[in-house]
Formats: C-alpha cells, sequence, structure tokens
C-alpha cells in the first residue's frame, strides 16, 4: 500500500467514525469501536508514515501491544 | 540464498534514529496517560461531560482531522522524494506539509475564539478544563514541529537524509496525538 492508498483509508476511517458516532450515539459499544476505528488509524501513520515497518520486531510488537492496552483500558474504564 | 546481516532492521536504530523514536513514546506515555485520566474521569460525571461534550462542534475537529492526515501524507511523500534524491519534489511536499500545519492553526484558532466568546474557558468545567489542557499542549507541539519543517525547508540542500527523517517523524507525532484526542473529546462523550 503506498502513502496515497494509506492517506485514503485514514481519511475513510474519519468518515466512518464520525458517521457512527453522530448515527448511533446511544449504542454501548460506540465508544470501543470509535476507539478502535483511532487505534487502526493511529498504527497506519505510525507503520506506513513513519515507516515503522521497517523497524525491528520489537518496535513493532511494542507499538501493537500497547495501543491495543490503551484501547482495551478505554474500554472498560469508559462511561 | 543469503541475508546480509547489514540490511536487517535493528533494535537501536528505527526508522528517522533512536532519540527521535524515544521521543515520540515519552509523548504518547504522556498524552495516554492524560486521556485515560480524562476518560475515568468523565465516569464519575457522565452527564456533565456529555453535555459539554456537545457544546463542541465536531466539524472543527473533523476539518482539523483532514488538515493534519493531509499535512502528514505530504511529509511522508516528502520524505521518499528526499530519499529518492528529488529535493525540487521533497521541497514541494514539504511545503504542502507546512500549509497543512498552518491550516491546522488557523481553524484552532477559530475554534478557540468561539469557545471563548460562549465562555467555554479553561476551568469553566471538568471537560472544558481537560479540552484546554490537551488541545493547547498538543498546539504546542504543531508549532514547534512547524519551526522544524521550516528549519528542514531552509537546510533542504545540506541536511542529513536521517536528520530530515526524523524531522518527519515529529510531525507525524504530532498526526498520531490528534487521531487520539479527536474521537476522545469530539466523538465519545
Amino acid at each position: 500500500m503506498n502513502h496515497l492508498a494509506t492517506y485514503l483509508v485514514l481519511l475513510a476511517l474519519t468518515a466512518v467514525s464520525v458517521f457512527a458516532a453522530e448515527r448511533f450515539p446511544q449504542l454501548d459499544l460506540l465508544p470501543l469501536a470509535v476507539m478502535a476505528l483511532a487505534t487502526t488509524k493511529f498504527l497506519l501513520v505510525a507503520f506506513r508514515f513513519m515507516e515503522m515497518r521497517r523497524g525491528h520486531l520489537a518496535w513493532k510488537v511494542g507499538l501493537i501491544g500497547c495501543s491495543t492496552l490503551f484501547l482495551v483500558f478505554l474500554a472498560v474504564t469508559s462511561p | 540464498m543469503e541475508t546480509d546481516a547489514t540490511s536487517r532492521p535493528r533494535l537501536l536504530e528505527p526508522p528517522g534514529g533512536f532519540f527521535i523514536w524515544m521521543l515520540v513514546v515519552l509523548e504518547l506515555v504522556t498524552f495516554g496517560v492524560a486521556l485515560i485520566a480524562l476518560v475515568v474521569s468523565a465516569r464519575n460525571d457522565p452527564e456533565t461531560y456529555h453535555q459539554s461534550r456537545l457544546l463542541l462542534d465536531p466539524r472543527y475537529g473533523i476539518a482539523n482531522t483532514v488538515f493534519l492526515l493531509t499535512s502528514g501524507y505530504f511529509m511522508a511523500e516528502s520524505v521518499r522524494h528526499f530519499h529518492q534524491a528529488d529535493r525540487s519534489r521533497a521541497r514541494r511536499r514539504l511545503w504542502l506539509a507546512i500549509a497543512g500545519g498552518l491550516a491546522f492553526l488557523g481553524l484552532k484558532g477559530v475554534e478557540y475564539a468561539d469557545k471563548i466568546a460562549h465562555d467555554h474557558t479553561l476551568g469553566s468545567d471538568p471537560f472544558f478544563t481537560w479540552y484546554w489542557l490537551l488541545t493547547v499542549f498538543h498546539l504546542m507541539h504543531v508549532l514547534v514541529g512547524l519551526v522544524i519543517l521550516g528549519c528542514m525547508l531552509r537546510q533542504l540542500a545540506t541536511i542529513k537524509g536521517d536528520d530530515f527523517e526524523a524531522g518527519g517523524i515529529f510531525w507525524h507525532m504530532c498526526d498520531l496525538i490528534w487521531l487520539l484526542l479527536f474521537p476522545i473529546l469530539y466523538l465519545i462523550f
């Protein structure tokens, strides 16, 4: 996936998260869904734009692991 | 087939260099802890956070997300052209990345003016206290990032590849932080 494709996917994920938040504001799973989309965007920027895909496996595992932990923690603590 | 050991990724040499990634990790941990504290705080008073969140216009957040993602795209393209020794294209993309950052700053200024006009300031309620602390702290990173991009533009003819890439990584870090701030402040409460 080149930078342009990554950029278009990032815009599409932003549109999906805004649509979900506007269309289903009362849904219990909304915070988890929106933050899962945000985490996906976060990882796309880190791996594709910041070129972490060329980095050592430990960096990749660390980034994915920490962002997943962050997501789980937010899901557990969100109102 | 033999594998060249020197081409394998090294733990202490991530793209852009070890120290810029240490900075990125520290900044992300700082913002991450603050965002978790915000969400925990909202759990104690969800109605106030919900009512205050409705006072934010998500169109500002959406437009600023688009500005930063577009700027990040041009930054990534600028680094790619720089590594291909095409400094002319790298320069043009860098200008566009800076334009995206300036658009973000301009729109943030408009949003801040709107909030101040309606007296939604630091301390007016817990949500807006978090809003101002987090967004102003992020804005300071964007300002520093723009100064770095300006320096990269000025020294484009002489700057080393690693330094150019490290500057780009700092700029993308502003994207990363915003990608977490935007949904938490504008969408989920």
